[in-house]
């Protein structure tokens, strides 16, 4: 090919990428993305876990809790004690209603996906492996501690999932606080607050549509932020997002409160995750 | 240039981008293996060939990732035409050289994805409130790549170099100057 000939073809191209990048909408120029992370499993998967072990063996992570360890175990005690018994009166109600057979597990509704690596660019995702049939955009994520994300999208060669903490994804949720009353830790919703989370692209979420002085004195650092969107499937309302880590004014606007919420695990290191695909 | 070695190539350096790129992240601020793979092509390929593969490793990572299709290719093409202008000018093998020329391309790349960030802020998931925008991807993380990718460069890239014979690099012809006339 002559150089002439190239500089027009690579001045095309270049063309091209600048209108897909600048220009053209995301709907026009995702028509042309397909899904190729399937292709790197080989490398990406071994890849992933080495870099996570190393990374888990060489960085001391700051405790999410930090209470005594003996806190933390009569707490897990007192909610094992509480699970037990709720789990127990649902067994009750539900004989009487004899509903039994439509009550499974939740595991049952789910299934479970390997997790081959992180996004490669500077976006919050994991690309999945494994059989993916079945999967499609916009259903949930979890893992043992809550919400991930959901489905962005499915294809023969992978399936990313969108994570919560990525920026501009957005949910509704609600506070809760659990309180140990008479030896059982009950949870207590926090307000009648209807804060938007919002994936901040760092890792963690923020929330800024509440006043500061509506929610200054009600909420505290540590309270959780659970899934309260009527846009996903009921089977995982309630679902833990995160807990407050911060509370400040919004430095753009200081009458709004700005919310630091942080999921219980860094959700770009998950080695397994579950997505729901059956409901109840 | 060998394509089938250059494509060995692209798929190792996508594979370990995609795996560990995030978990070897400081501060937000990831190391681009990827456009450590463009430098070492850029400095040793033909114009024309060093061109078109950094294209191609720029639309592969676009498709690699759920950012806009397009992004990487533009920017890898920008560092690809400005290696390939200096290549002959620097001294291949010196740490330094690597070390510039990665940065160099860090900050263009980092310049682009900054700007596009700014001009089209990530997605709303779903719009909840039309009064609250979507965070815009914050800046200083993808500059702090571009220095983090710059100090990993002399490791990647002198293990690169020592490899290079497998690339076949076809050395570039120079055009004879007045001095060789005479």
């Amino acid at each position: 090919m002559s150089r002439l000939h190239f500089n027009q073809v690579f001045f095309g191209l270049m063309s091209l990428a600048l209108i897909s990048a600048f220009v053209a909408p995301p709907r026009i120029s995702d028509v042309s993305r397909i899904q190729i992370e399937g292709l790197f499993i080989p490398i990406s998967r071994p890849a992933y876990r080495l870099a996570n072990w190393v990374r888990s063996r060489l960085v001391h992570e700051e405790p999410a809790d930090a209470r005594p360890d003996q806190a933390i175990a009569a707490e897990n005690l007192a909610l094992k004690q509480e699970v037990s018994r709720m789990q127990m009166e649902i067994e009750r109600l539900s004989a009487l209603a004899g509903e039994r057979k439509q009550l499974g597990k939740f595991e049952d509704l789910c299934d479970r996906f390997t997790v081959n690596s992180a996004d490669s660019g500077n976006r919050g995702s994991l690309a999945l492996g494994g059989v993916l049939a079945g999967l499609h955009k916009e259903q949930p994520v979890l893992y043992s501690a809550g919400l991930v994300g959901w489905i962005d999208s499915a294809g023969v060669g992978g399936a990313r999932v969108r994570l919560i903490t990525d920026a501009g994804f957005t949910v509704t949720g609600r506070f809760v606080r659990f309180q140990n009353a008479d030896g059982n830790v009950k949870e207590v919703q926090v307000g009648d607050f209807v804060p938007i989370v919002q994936g901040s692209g760092r890792g963690d979420m923020v929330i800024a549509n509440l006043a500061f002085d509506d929610i200054a004195k009600t909420l505290r650092v540590n309270d959780w932020v659970v899934l309260a969107d009527e846009v996903w499937p009921a089977a995982v309302q309630g679902m833990h997002l995160g807990r407050i880590v911060s509370i400040g004014r919004l430095e753009r606007q200081p009458l709004f409160a700005e919310i630091h919420v942080l999921p219980a695990t860094d959700l770009t290191r998950l080695r397994d995750v579950w997505v729901l695909m059956r409901s109840p | 240039m060998r394509w089938f070695s250059f494509f060995i190539l692209a798929y190792l350096v996508l594979g370990l981008q995609a795996g560990m790129g995030t978990a070897m992240q400081w501060n937000g601020a990831r190391p681009n293996l990827v456009l450590l793979a463009v430098v070492f092509i850029c400095m040793n390929a033909p114009r024309d060939a060093a061109l078109l593969a950094a294209f191609i490793l720029g639309a592969l990572q676009d498709l690699c990732g759920q950012g806009t299709i397009g992004l990487y290719c533009f920017s890898y093409g920008l560092v690809a035409m400005f290696v390939v202008g200096v290549h002959q000018a620097v001294y291949r093998e010196h740490p330094l050289t690597h070390v510039a020329l990665a940065l160099a391309g860090g900050l263009i790349t980092a310049m682009v994805l900054a700007i596009h960030g700014w001009m089209h802020p990530p997605s709303l998931s779903r719009p909840v409130n039309a009064a609250l925008a979507a965070p815009r991807l914050a800046a200083l993380p993808l500059f702090g790549g571009a220095v983090y990718s710059a100090i990993l460069a002399p490791l990647v890239l002198g293990g690169l170099q020592r490899i290079r014979s497998v690339f076949q690099f076809q050395p570039t012809r120079h055009r004879r100057g007045p001095a060789s006339v005479r």
